[in-house]
């Protein structure tokens, strides 16, 4: 074997030898990009739905509307104890907010958990229009009836909670869009209607032992701050 | 940018309308005071949602929405020309026609119905839900430019023919709400029976592709993509196909009825 193969093989050695000694450092650097791969939409959302505190906040059995654990494809109020302001704007954005964020399970939420609420806008006379990020479009499932649950959990939610707000225009990174997710019309503007009796019943968030749900009393300034409020 | 189209009323009708024997080689010099009760519904027009690079909701196994939803098409159309109807598809391959072109080819139709097909992403598997447009809230003044105007339909002008109406485009099922509401009803009793689970009535809710429809029309969505094998869902196709069918002819035939009664007519 001549000298120029010799020292041909010793270098292609020392590049095996650097490649197999660089392969962990290369597979931790792999797993640590994955952990840290927030999307752009997640990350937005870490910052933009920061917990909103406001002066006035006070802690209220509010009614937030998931997907039903019992009865497909609907919503049904859950009672949750939040801190909410006494200024509808601030108010509507903390509804909407633990809307996203605080769904009992992921396959109880109606909305996508990447989803943001940028701007909530409310004009004279309770027109208000909710901007929320690109991902209510585009990760919202495609489809009439999962469209529907999205826009019906927002709109009942606000009819419960903020009774300044009577109609609401939802508008996509500031756009209109033609439709949420290829089917639902978001060119008009969604009625917004406190909840009729047949809403009232509210589950609780986990089973309880004292039997079916009971309907809950008048939304209450004086709850107690323990979160998702079982019943008795 | 609000298009607008003329669509002609009843005293037009019998004018549009081809001779009858009745009238003879050259039609009657005036035009009937009443529209002729036969056949008010001979068209279909059957929208397979989607298609192209839209393939619709995409289930875990790869079930496409705008495959099923062609497959549903074909068959009901077959069971739809078995009770003597016109079928036209929206597409007939894997094209993604916008909203308004698939209007269009029912906008210039006077006798015809509209059913969009789509298959949820959601939803109890194996069951089916209808849908009929429903108008949501009216504008606000001071919000305009967001929105047309909810109930603005056009008035056809002083000056021009009294046998013409302008539809406002973006507002056209506003005149057949009722008449949709009651397709949806029709077709939700229908398919309650070929598929258990399915809701008794049918459901409002602002489908895009039905608001710029100026004829009954409405959507069915069956559930879902979310099946492991797409062949649970074309089994769906053959009972769809004769609940569709069913829905439509008692359609048909209500219309005649009311047609005979009040001379109501598209």
């Amino acid at each position: 074997m001549s000298r120029a193969w010799k020292i041909g093989i010793a270098v292609l050695a020392v590049f095996v030898l650097i490649g197999v000694l660089s392969i962990p450092a290369l597979i931790r650097s792999v797993l640590r990009l994955r952990r840290a791969s927030a999307t752009e939409e997640q990350a937005r959302h870490s910052i933009i739905q920061a917990p909103i505190s406001t002066p006035t906040d006070t802690q209220v059995t509010a009614q937030l509307f998931w997907v039903s654990t019992t009865v497909p494809a609907t919503l049904e109020p859950v009672a949750v104890a939040l801190p909410l302001s006494a200024d509808p704007v601030q108010r509507a954005k903390q509804l909407i907010a633990a809307l996203i964020t605080q769904a009992p399970t992921p396959a109880q939420s109606a909305l996508p958990a990447d989803a943001t609420l940028l701007q909530f806008y409310l004009l004279p006379g309770g027109t208000a229009i909710a901007d929320f990020s690109d991902a209510l479009g585009t990760k919202t499932p495609s489809g009439i009836l999962s469209e529907r649950l999205a826009v019906d959990s927002i709109v009942r939610t606000l009819g419960a909670g903020v009774s300044d707000v009577h109609q609401l225009k939802i508008l996509i990174h500031g756009q209109q869009t033609e439709t949420l997710a290829g089917h639902l019309d978001l060119t008009g503007f969604f009625p917004v209607a406190p909840p009729e009796p047949a809403d009232s019943p509210v589950v609780p968030t986990s089973p309880s032992p004292a039997g079916p749900p009971k309907p809950v009393p008048a939304p209450s300034q004086t709850a107690p701050p323990s979160g998702k409020q079982p019943l008795p | 940018m609000l298009l607008i189209f003329a669509t002609a009323t009843l005293s037009l009708w019998p004018q549009a309308s081809p001779p009858t024997a009745q009238q003879g080689p050259t039609g009657p010099s005036t035009a009937p005071s009443t529209p002729p009760a036969a056949s008010p519904l001979t068209v279909v027009v059957l929208d397979p949602a989607h298609g192209g690079s839209d393939s619709g909701a995409r289930g875990p196994s790869g079930v496409l929405e705008s495959e099923i939803v062609l497959d549903f098409a074909r068959v009901i159309r077959i069971a739809l020309e078995g009770q003597g109807f016109r079928v036209l598809l929206t597409r007939e391959g894997n094209q993604d026609p916008s909203f308004d072109d698939r209007s269009t080819m029912i906008n210039g139709i006077s006798d015809a119905v509209f059913i969009s097909l789509h298959v949820s992403s959601t939803g109890p598997v194996g069951t089916a839900r209808v849908y009929s447009y429903v108008f949501p809230a009216a504008v606000p003044s001071g919000s305009a430019g967001l929105t047309p105007a909810v109930g603005s339909q056009l008035s056809p002008s002083a000056s021009g023919p009294r046998h013409l109406s302008l539809v406002e485009w973006d507002l056209a099922q506003k005149a057949f709400v009722d008449r949709s509401r009651r397709l949806a009803e029709l077709a939700q009793i229908q398919l309650a029976q070929k598929f258990q689970g399915s809701p008794d009535s049918p459901m409002g809710a602002p489908v895009r592709q039905l608001r710029t429809i100026a004829a009954p029309a409405i959507a069915i969505e069956v559930s879902s993509v979310a099946v492991p094998d797409a062949q649970k869902l074309t089994q769906m196709g053959q009972p769809l196909a004769e609940a569709v069918a069913r829905a439509v002819a008692d359609f048909r035939t209500s219309l005649r009825g009311g047609a005979a009664g009040s001379g109501v007519q598209r």
